[in-house]
């Protein structure tokens, strides 16, 4: 189904397509009964209070803790099997939840309950802006043009570098886990004009040899998961010479409505170590 | 062993099983009362009927499951050390869940069950073909073949971990840590129609199995169709087994626990053993469970290592007794 389209032009179409779309939802009329929300993901969470919709989530994942009012929210569990029956118990009408890990038997219980779930995919960059229409239109809302806003803040985020820089992001340092192409932080890096220091796709599982052999101009990892301790472990091991930095795990890992945010980190950062050299 | 001590220790268990139920139908991380719930409170309702008692049910039948393809591999082979999991089984239910995994295929809904309820079978039936040679087919060949496979399975699941999605990961691993979540009526159904298929099966040839604990030679020396015997009995376990592992993931020690347990207190043949294993097998998972979701507030531990708990001390202190 994953129709290999360049990123750019995956990009420029979802951009175009907001606008058309935009354009076209902006008369949706605000359901009768506004729906009762649990949102199962961080991301999904953030598009909600995004999209000015935040008073209709009843509940959220364990992980969700933005926007501030966020933490208020009765929480239902870590998001992959989230708890049904305290779900259940919040009287939802709707309960959205990201493919990416997604529990086979969620649906099925969530069916069983007649609790509809609406499965939304942020595997890309391209996916935020599509998924937040979905969301926009199962909740009726168009109070704020946020995902104009979004890919507008995101395109003011465009830079065209002479001599792209090679960045690497860690996911996780011991076994070394990193951002490969085909990820949502790639589309980060494409839109920063600098690029992905290694060639795997995906989130694989990174050989020491590979970093050794070509080392990247400047190493990422998530503040969170990763401490400071074991990256300069691994900058030992791997002796690299090249600036690491830390970026904001909330706002770099949750593709989301913030991912404007961390473009704009990744370009200070980035635009900072070109001076430097 | 007499009716009447049958009749009592399955009374006995069976009273333990309906505790158990009653406790895994009244604690859970949402607060509703079984008296709100009949007075006819929506919410109480649904998450009783809806949620806790399917997951109740089949817990219990998952472990009766489990607990009598155990004792059924135990006697076939005359090998205490025998179990779904050594056999195989469930590893070839893991392998099909984890191979649709890292292609993708687990984001279709209902599919990871179907590939590893095929995937058991697929195992069974290799097992037994490796194990047979000349129209007999030796326990000990069987046992080899199984633990051979296991590990041949264990590296396919490494390899299609490697290559999988890491977020479609966690979901398989979710998987194959063993869980009752999501459990719904039809689950129950499903298993419990193919857990009194297995049963009656079983019961039909207790006696002839019964026979082969005392060796193949006397048992056909006493009419048994030793080679006919095995095979249904090997079918039966497996079938049941591979149901059991697609509805619940993988669920370890019961199959070997629950019957050693049994054994240890009633020490009698097989007959007497078969149900009173279905209802020791159910009380365990049903308790593994209720335990492994109220332990922590809304989130859940993986509930093998609950039956694992809650199952080797009291094995153990079993165990020293019958030393002394």
């Amino acid at each position: 189904m994953l129709r290999r389209l360049s990123r750019t032009a995956a990009l420029r179409r979802g951009f175009c397509l907001a606008l058309l779309f935009l354009g076209c939802h902006r008369a949706a009329p605000e359901p009768a009964h506004a729906p009762r929300i649990v949102s199962l993901a961080p991301n999904v969470t953030e598009m909600i209070y995004a999209l000015g919709a935040g008073d209709l989530l009843v509940g959220t994942d364990a992980a969700s803790d933005f926007p501030e009012q966020a933490k208020a929210l009765p929480k239902v569990g870590v998001g992959l099997t989230p708890n049904i029956e305290k779900i259940v118990a919040l009287k939802p009408t709707l309960v959205i939840a990201i493919a990416a890990g997604l529990h086979p038997n969620l649906p099925r219980a969530l069916e069983a309950q007649h609790i509809p779930l609406l499965v939304v995919k942020t595997d890309r960059l391209a996916d935020v802006a599509r998924s937040m229409r979905t969301i926009r239109d199962r909740t009726g809302r168009v109070q704020k043009p946020a995902i104009a806003a979004m890919l507008h803040a995101l395109q003011q985020q465009r830079r065209t570098r002479a001599k792209p820089s090679r960045v690497l992001f860690v996911v996780w340092s011991d076994p070394l886990y990193i951002a490969g192409r085909d990820t949502f932080t790639n589309d980060l890096f494409d839109i920063c004009g600098v690029r992905n220091a290694a060639e795997v796709s995906g989130w694989p599982q990174y050989s020491l040899e590979s970093l050794i052999a070509s080392p990247p101009d400047l190493l990422l990892y998530p503040d969170h998961s990763v401490s400071r301790a074991q990256v300069d472990a691994l900058k030992e091991r791997a002796k690299l010479t090249c600036p690491i930095v830390a970026v904001d795990e909330n706002v770099f890992v949750r593709p989301g409505p913030r991912m404007a945010q961390a473009a704009a980190a990744l370009n200070r950062i980035v635009d900072e170590w070109e001076r430097s050299h | 062993m007499g009716t009447l001590a049958l009749t009592r220790a399955v009374a006995l268990l069976a009273l333990l099983l309906m505790v158990a139920l009653f406790l895994a139908s009244s604690a859970g991380a949402a607060d509703v009362s079984w008296r709100a719930a009949f007075a006819g409170d929506a919410t109480a309702r649904a998450i009783l009927f809806g949620i806790r008692l399917p997951r109740a049910l089949l817990a219990a039948l998952v472990g009766a499951t489990l607990a009598i393809a155990g004792v059924t591999f135990q006697t076939l082979l005359r090998n205490p050390l025998a179990d779904p999991f050594i056999l195989g089984v469930s590893g070839g239910a893991a392998c099909g869940a984890a191979v649709s995994t890292a292609f993708g295929l687990a984001r279709v809904p209902g599919l990871v069950p179907l590939v590893a309820f095929a995937g058991a079978c697929a195992a069974t039936a290799a097992v037994f073909l490796l194990a047979r040679r000349r129209a007999h087919t030796d326990p000990t060949r069987l046992l080899l073949s199984g633990l051979v496979l296991n590990a041949f399975f264990s590296a396919v699941i490494l390899v299609s971990f490697a290559l999988s999605k890491s977020s479609d990961l966690t979901a398989a691993l979710r998987w194959m840590m063993g869980t009752l979540f999501g459990a719904t009526w039809s689950d129950v159904a499903l298993l419990f129609a193919l857990f009194l298929l297995t049963m009656a099966t079983l019961v039909f040839v207790a006696n002839d199995l019964r026979m082969l604990a005392f060796g193949e030679d006397d048992a056909k020396s006493r009419g048994v169709d030793v080679e006919r015997i095995k095979l249904v009995g090997f079918a039966a376990g497996s079938i049941v087994t591979g149901a059991a592992v697609a509805v619940s993931g993988i669920i370890g020690f019961v199959g070997l626990l629950v019957p050693h347990l049994i054994r240890m207190i009633w020490r009698r043949d097989f007959r007497f053993l078969l149900p009173l294993c279905a209802l020791g097998g159910a009380t365990l998972v049903v308790l593994a469970d209720l335990v492994s979701r109220i332990v922590l507030p809304s989130s859940e531990l993986p509930i093998g290592a609950f039956t694992a708990i809650l199952g080797v001390p009291f094995f153990l202190s079993l165990l020293r007794r019958d030393r002394a």
